[in-house]
């Protein structure tokens, strides 16, 4: 019974994490590998807010 | 919208009855699937007899994916869609119409299924109104869905593997309805069926009005 | 910490919609993943087992939320796709977030399916029952399985947009049939349903906090994932369009040079 609950437990949060996972790193490389839309605007912003 | 309806179901009939596609490829399909089905469930023990409702909506159904796959191929050559772009005729009809010439086709398959059923299953028919009121909604109802995805997978280089996983499932619901209605009519209860009977013509107006609605836009994009 | 300087960006956000759109997506990331664990630490530890169901309890605070997740994915994908569809809303906005949405929607369903099959084999001691709940999900995940495959198919994206989103209207007219199809299936032909777990608890407190608590947790997640599949979305289309620039230039210089 308990090896049931826990295979639900991991069934979930192991396809979810894993599944965030390949979206973030999809996300990082693609952004990457493409430069970003208004890149002299950010460093301002950091200083003025830090 | 009607007399458009009608030039190009006219048209998708005459193509039909010229070409025999249907008639020699799609109907004996259906009948081997008959055929198969009793290889699948050994006929000795009564199985096909009780199950005969359900086979026969099955074979119907996969029959519905050929014939629609068939009404848009033969728009496929010749740039066939183009004319029928340029025609000037209301998308609305042209829906209307090619739904119309699947659905005919499919009668007449569902009526030599029929006659299939009765032949090699053995089953009896009771109930006529009702077993004709629900060939006439699911098949008005597989005809409107399966015309307006017809006309989304036209345009794909994989419309033949894409058209099924796509139709199918949409229609689950008519399978589902046509069959319970076909099991309260043999049995010889058809009041059991009139709720199926209403799903039925339910989802044959929910797909009517949408395929109306969308054809447009999707035959000008594809 | 973070939601702190979340706040203090939002004055900002006019000047700059980029960064505190990716703060707010990490906070919320943040905030969704702290609340999982804690709902994983509440369900499986915290909180008592039930008197009728026992420790089979544990599985009401992930597989709800999870299911309650999917419906939400494809509602939000029809709606996108009907405001993409109506002319005077009409925006690639849509169009990502339909697709973003229907993919984490797909994956939400098949885990609603996984982790109800999990507790079906629990409790009635089959992996499978044709319950109308359990059919009628079925449905729904060969139903969007098929909507991401239409959307796979390689095409220009106005098109695609288009055909993608009428297939979700196509598609979504469909559940409430299904639904009601099933169900009549399941209660008009058969005599005694299968039992249903869920009406026999009684959810209170600790317990319904936590479940609660899952039902946030997870959504948080999905905003979450979605915000991130849509910025793939929207990165992939301008490596498509940069690609296409890129190449046509390439062939130029060389009829040049030619």
């Amino acid at each position: 019974m308990s090896g049931l609950i826990d295979a639900g437990y991991s069934v979930v949060l192991v396809s979810v994490a894993a599944y965030s996972a390949a979206v973030v790193y999809r996300h990082r490389s693609l952004a990457r590998s493409l430069p970003p839309p208004t890149p002299d605007a950010e460093p301002e912003e950091e200083g003025e807010w830090q | 919208m009607w007399r458009d309806a009608a030039l190009v179901a006219g048209k998708d009939i005459r193509v039909e009855l010229r070409s025999r596609v249907a008639t020699n490829q799609v109907l004996p399909f259906a009948l081997l699937v008959l055929i198969l089905f009793a290889f699948a469930l050994d006929p000795d023990r009564g199985f096909l007899g009780q199950a005969a409702p359900g086979l026969f909506w099955v074979a119907v159904l996969f029959s519905a994916v050929l014939a629609v796959q068939r009404s848009f191929a033969i728009e496929a050559s010749d740039h066939a869609r183009e004319g029928l772009r340029l025609s000037g005729l209301d998308p609305a009809g042209i829906f209307l119409g090619k739904a119309a010439a699947v659905a005919a086709q499919l009668g007449v398959l569902e009526a030599v299924l029929t006659a299939g059923v009765v032949v090699l299953y053995g089953a009896h028919l009771e109930g006529a109104l009702l077993l004709l009121g629900t060939c006439l909604a699911a098949t008005v109802g597989l005809a409107a869905a399966g015309t307006a995805y017809g006309v989304l997978a036209a345009s794909l280089r994989v419309r033949e593997t894409l058209l099924p996983l796509l139709l199918l499932p949409v229609v689950a619901p008519v399978l589902l309805g046509a069959t319970k209605a076909w099991e309260a009519g043999l049995a010889g209860h058809p009041a059991q069926g009139d709720p199926w009977l209403r799903l039925l013509a339910v989802f044959a107006v929910v797909y009517l009005a949408l395929g109306v609605l969308a054809f447009g836009p999707l035959l000008e994009e594809s | 910490m973070i939601i702190t300087r979340r706040q203090a960006r939002r004055p900002l956000t006019s000047s700059s919609s980029r960064r505190p759109g990716s703060l707010v997506r990490t906070a919320t990331g943040v905030v969704g993943l702290a609340s999982v664990a804690a709902t994983v630490w509440l369900g499986l530890w915290v909180t008592p087992p039930s008197t009728n169901l026992g420790q089979l309890v544990r599985l009401l605070y992930i597989h709800p939320p999870v299911a309650w997740v999917a419906y939400l994915a494809f509602g939000v994908t029809a709606a996108a796709s009907l405001l993409y569809l109506w002319r005077r809303t009409r925006s690639v906005v849509w169009d990502r977030l339909a697709a973003a949405s229907g993919e984490v929607g797909v994956l939400f369903c098949g885990l609603t399916l996984v982790s109800g099959s999990i507790w079906g084999k629990a409790t009635w001691g089959v992996w499978w029952t044709w319950d109308a709940r359990l059919t009628s999900t079925a449905l729904l995940f060969v139903l969007y399985l098929g909507y991401l495959a239409l959307r796979r198919v390689p095409s220009d994206p106005g098109t695609r947009a288009k055909r993608s989103a009428v297939a979700a209207i196509l598609a979504f007219a469909d559940v409430p049939i299904s639904y009601l199809s099933v169900y009549w299936w399941k209660t008009l032909h058969q005599t005694g349903t299968v039992l249903n777990p869920q009406r026999q608890v009684h959810v209170h407190g600790l317990m319904a906090w936590t479940l609660l608590l899952g039902f946030c947790a997870f959504t948080l997640v999905y905003a979450w994932l979605v915000a991130h599949r849509y910025a793939v979305e929207a990165l992939a289309e301008r490596q498509q369009g940069e690609g296409l620039a890129r190449a046509l230039a390439e062939r130029r210089a060389e009829g040049r040079a030619a």
